[in-house]
């Protein structure tokens, strides 16, 4: 199935959209939104560690259920606030 | 309760005029600004770009964290985007309870703790060019903060 996931600030940037379409086995997990992710974009495999995903707005783990109607999104590292 | 990603400048009247209530005997506030120096190096202008709804939704989490830790309810933050001048506010936080104490302690955990799990992104433009600070990488199986790593990238 195909899922579209957001992209913000870094990961925006490298891949040069604002959404992108993965494809995603039926039932798949976060893990396998990464694996697809680092296919298409190898930029991402050095540092999938510091990237978060969120699954309708919600920091979401690795066996966390993706669907093609969910809301999601790659979080790179967060920088707000003032120091 | 005032939390909100905005691309207007930062009010700290309207946060604090929203917490004014006879029972509530200490306000208090941190107001971020953006600062001419990071890393060593020459800042001129910063741009901040924010997931708006999962922003708003985390200060809200931080606000309910607020609640239990501290017992203060009445709290006001303001995060701001795009791009900012040196001296502009980027971030505005009031919280004001019955006492100083709390008031202290609710307005310090609350800007901490944006820093750490509200989705918010810092471009910096200086003299080295421009980078984007990475402050704070979040786990996704808990949910919390990986060791801060301040990286530019």
């Amino acid at each position: 199935m195909k899922i579209r996931v957001k992209c913000f600030a870094w990961a925006k940037e490298v891949t040069g959209e604002d959404e992108i379409d993965l494809e995603v086995p039926e039932g798949a997990t976060v893990a396998d939104l990464r694996d697809s992710l680092a296919e298409r974009f190898p930029v991402f495999s050095g540092r999938m560690e510091s990237i978060a995903v969120s699954v309708n707005q919600e920091f979401a783990g690795e066996g966390t259920p993706v669907d093609a109607g969910d809301e999601l999104a790659l979080i790179p590292p967060i920088s707000g606030g003032c120091a | 309760m005032i939390c909100r990603i905005t691309d207007s400048p930062i009010d700290m009247d309207e946060l604090t005029d929203s917490l004014d209530s006879p029972e509530l005997g200490g306000l208090c506030t941190f107001v971020g600004r953006v600062r001419n120096h990071s890393a060593g190096q020459g800042v001129t202008r910063l741009e901040y770009h924010a997931y708006p709804e999962m922003a708003e939704k985390k200060m809200r989490q931080v606000a309910e964290e607020i609640e239990e830790r501290f017992g203060v309810t009445h709290l006001a933050m303001a995060h701001r985007i795009g791009t900012l001048e040196i001296g502009e506010v980027a971030v505005g936080i009031a919280a004001a309870s019955a006492h100083r104490d709390a008031a202290f302690k609710a307005c310090r955990y609350a800007i901490d703790r944006i820093k750490q799990i509200v989705p918010i992104w810092k471009k910096e433009y200086g003299e080295e060019g421009m980078a984007w600070v990475e402050g704070c990488a979040v786990d996704a199986e808990t949910a919390e903060p990986q060791k801060a790593q301040n990286q530019r990238v």
